[in-house]
């Protein structure tokens, strides 16, 4: 296992690293790494690099997994010493299953691009380990194409994790920058193929019922997160509308295992980073929203009896829009908070610090398989949700939006639990509570649209106001006729989703 | 299907209520949906919950003298407060389909000698006897230094069965008894020494029953 924080540095803070190093003794090498793979790129599709580099002693090859293990900063990473500059194909063998290798053609095993920098190297003990850092200045090559390469990457030697970000902390003091999440090897990668990354999509989360809770707590939060965090250089590189929307929902994901699990959750010292992920997530609301507007509402309003006129100065404005908090969005991203927060984070959700352990009694729930939680759990969201309900059936339309509004607490708050209950029973719940927040969503559809329009409107130039806001009132009209056929689907799909819920908890 | 925990002993005022009320709020407060089945001649359960605030942890009543048997809807884990007697037929039944049977034991030569035939009537119960099914000895009002507490240890060691847990001695439980309350519904210091002593005997509980969830295969209805 290795666990190591990567930040990227640029020409403006060179010279801040450099102070910062100068503290310690250091060491100067210059290295030069070759990346093997065959000529479709098997091993990276496998999940694993593999690297050969000269050193002092002879040649070391490293073998990595591509993605985390366990935490977003620690990937499995196996080391041997060859004699000669040949990959010893062995070595893969603790990494891939026989199988797995039996499909990758080592014939065509070649130098895929390699990386050559002027390092510089501390060691950095602190009270409960030791951090090595280290200042990679230098380049990728593959065939005629080079990228710069500068960054610092500081790696756990011993110790705790705590020294880690301890570390981390006191160099991001020192010289503001960004967090970097892409690593050499998938730049390299780039490089050869030319292929940006694409966004990543939320995977299942499975986990046995079996697992001790705080386990499988951790695994849900862990999983969410990372699903934020894999779409963020996508995001940065190719400003993928979807990429946007993934690193949402894994924020979302991560806030919904909050409240899944919140009776049993100590958050008092926690609410710092809670908010700070709170404000991250609407920052890039109004983004998604954009993007919405551009892809869908107008798409729908193409076909409607809208003077192109109208269209256009929409399409142009919310573009702009778009533009504008896209690139707000990247600042953040590339802020050396957001560099803070996603360490945090993650050391946060490692610690278990969340749990609560205010009474000996907690130490019982915390020793049961998750398994029994989800289920008491979803049963007491699903009997709130009921007297919601019942409410609405005999009432008006505040509580619809009542409903509406635990109809979607309770669909994110369950996702985590229901991927938990085995058999159908959970994915088809999950299906039918989607649903019904699909149709009450709908009731707030015509005010999401207008509290929209009129937060772009306040970016419009002066000049262009008037005929943006004619153009808005005409959307808003337009969607008003669609939110009526929205009001005569509550009771029927209600009481479907009613049927549903009694036939599946009964 | 509910885990069942049976707390009896044929001796009275050994504690049986006591203990059956602690053992349902301590699963209840830890999150199970839990049931006390109140099947006792002079029903402290049912006075006991009605008794409880409703700020306490939910337990359920199933009043066994009303409606023998029953498990109210979507219950986790059941404790039954039983009588003080296993002569009857459906007091067998009900040892006999438990996951796990709860003996308090008081010292004092009274009680060391009525266990004494107790345990031997349980012992025809088959499943207790090839000791497939945990028989927990709980020695209440227990006081460490006590002539008479280290009496009894000796004395159940020698009967072959052990005491497996120790509950002390303590003017709290009467006290918090009157109010519908155990110690695992207070946030105090005390409160939370006095949970620790439980925690054992529960665990132990808990790993006896499986996991009602996770249960797999059907389980025999009681018969009323
Ligand atoms: N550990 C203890 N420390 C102090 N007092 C206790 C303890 N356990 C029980 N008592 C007290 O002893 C008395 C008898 O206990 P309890 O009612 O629980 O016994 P029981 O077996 O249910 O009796 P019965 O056979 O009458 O139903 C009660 O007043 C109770 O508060
Ligand atoms: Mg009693």
């Amino acid at each position: 296992m290795e666990t190591e924080v990567r930040f990227s540095i640029n020409k403006k803070n060179k010279k801040s690293v450099q102070k910062w190093l100068s503290q310690h003794k250091q060491i100067f090498q210059n290295s030069e790494t070759v990346y093997f793979d065959t000529s479709k790129n098997a091993l990276r599709d496998a999940g694993v690099e593999l690297r050969l580099r000269r050193n002092g002693k002879g040649i070391k090859q490293t073998i990595k997994s591509v993605g985390p293990n366990g935490s977003l900063f620690t990937r499995t990473e196996s080391e041997i010493q060859l004699s000669d500059f040949e990959p010893k194909l062995s070595h893969l063998k603790k990494f891939l299953t026989r199988e797995k290798l039996c499909r990758i053609d080592f014939a065509r095993l070649r130098p895929a691009f390699r990386t050559k920098v002027n390092r510089t190297i501390i060691n950095n003990p602190t009270k409960n380990g030791m951090v090595q850092s280290v200042f990679d200045v230098g380049e990728i090559k593959a065939d005629a194409e080079t990228q710069e390469i500068m960054e610092v990457e500081h790696e756990l030697k011993q110790g705790s994790t705590d020294t880690l970000l301890e570390t981390c902390h006191e160099f991001l003091d020192r010289v503001p920058c960004s967090i970097g999440l892409e690593g050499k090897a998938a730049r390299g990668y780039r490089l050869v193929t030319g292929e940006y990354p694409e966004p990543v999509f939320a995977s299942k989360i499975s986990i046995s019922p079996d697992l001790p809770l705080p386990k499988a707590m951790r695994e849900i939060l862990q999983t969410s997160f990372q699903h934020a965090m894999t779409n963020l250089p996508v995001y940065l590189l190719t400003g993928h509308p979807e990429s946007v929307h993934q690193f949402r929902v894994g924020l979302r994901r991560l806030r919904a295992a909050l409240s899944a699990f919140a009776p049993i959750l100590h958050l008092q010292n926690s609410g710092g980073l809670i908010l700070q992920m709170k404000s991250i997530f609407n920052d890039f609301g109004s983004l998604r929203d954009a993007d919405v507007f551009l892809d869908e509402t107008l798409a729908a309003l193409k076909n409607s009896t809208i003077p192109s006129s109208y269209y256009l100065i929409l399409q142009e404005q919310v573009q702009q829009f778009r533009d504008q908090r896209f690139q707000e969005a990247r600042d953040t991203l590339e802020s050396t908070d957001f560099a803070r927060f996603i360490i945090d984070m993650n050391s946060w959700i490692d610690s278990e610090e969340w749990l609560a352990q205010r009474r000996p009694i907690d130490q019982l729930m915390f020793e049961r398989p998750i398994g029994v939680f989800a289920e008491s759990r979803i049963q007491k969201m699903n009997q709130k949700l009921l007297k919601a309900g019942r409410r609405a059936e005999v009432g008006d339309l505040e509580d619809w939006h009542r409903l509406r509004i635990m109809t979607k607490k309770v669909r994110y708050a369950s996702e985590p639990l229901l991927g938990i209950i085995g058999g159908k029973k959970g994915p088809s719940f999950a299906k039918s509570l989607s649903k019904l927040q699909d149709t009450l969503g709908k009731l707030n559809d015509l005010n999401s649209i207008e509290t929209f329009l009129a937060q772009v409107s306040l970016n419009v130039e002066r000049t262009d106001r008037q005929a943006f806001n004619e153009a808005a009132a005409f959307c808003v009209g337009w969607g008003a006729a669609s939110a009526s056929t929205a009001v005569d689907n509550l009771q029927p799909s209600w009481r479907k989703f009613k049927m549903h819920m009694r036939k599946t908890w009964s | 299907m509910a885990g069942k925990i049976c707390v009896i002993n044929a001796k009275g005022g050994c504690g049986k209520t006591t203990i059956s009320t602690h053992l349902a709020a301590a699963l209840a407060s830890s999150g199970l949906k839990t049931a006390l089945a109140d099947w006792d001649r002079h029903r402290g359960a049912t006075h006991w919950i009605k008794q409880r605030p409703k700020s306490a942890p939910n337990i359920e009543l199933a009043d066994w003298h009303k409606s023998f048997g029953k498990v109210p809807k979507g219950i986790q884990q059941i404790v039954i407060d039983c009588p003080a007697s296993l002569k009857s037929k459906r007091v067998r039944q009900v040892a006999e389909e438990a996951d796990v049977i709860v003996v308090p034991i008081l010292p004092s030569i009274f009680d060391e000698y009525a266990t004494k035939l107790f345990l031997r009537d349980l012992a025809e119960i088959k499943r207790i006897r090839k000791k497939r099914k945990k028989v927990l000895m709980v020695s209440n009002r227990h006081r460490a230094n006590s002539v008479a507490s280290r009496r009894l240890d000796d004395y159940l060691e020698k009967l072959g069965h052990p005491a497996n847990h120790h509950i002390s001695d303590r003017s709290i439980y009467p006290q918090l008894a009157a109010q519908g309350l155990t110690v695992f519904d207070l946030e105090t210091k005390p409160m939370f020494e006095r949970q620790m002593e439980w925690l054992p005997l529960v665990r132990d509980i808990e790993t006896s029953v499986q996991l009602p969830d996770l249960k797999k295969g059907k389980s025999k209805k009681l018969k009323s």
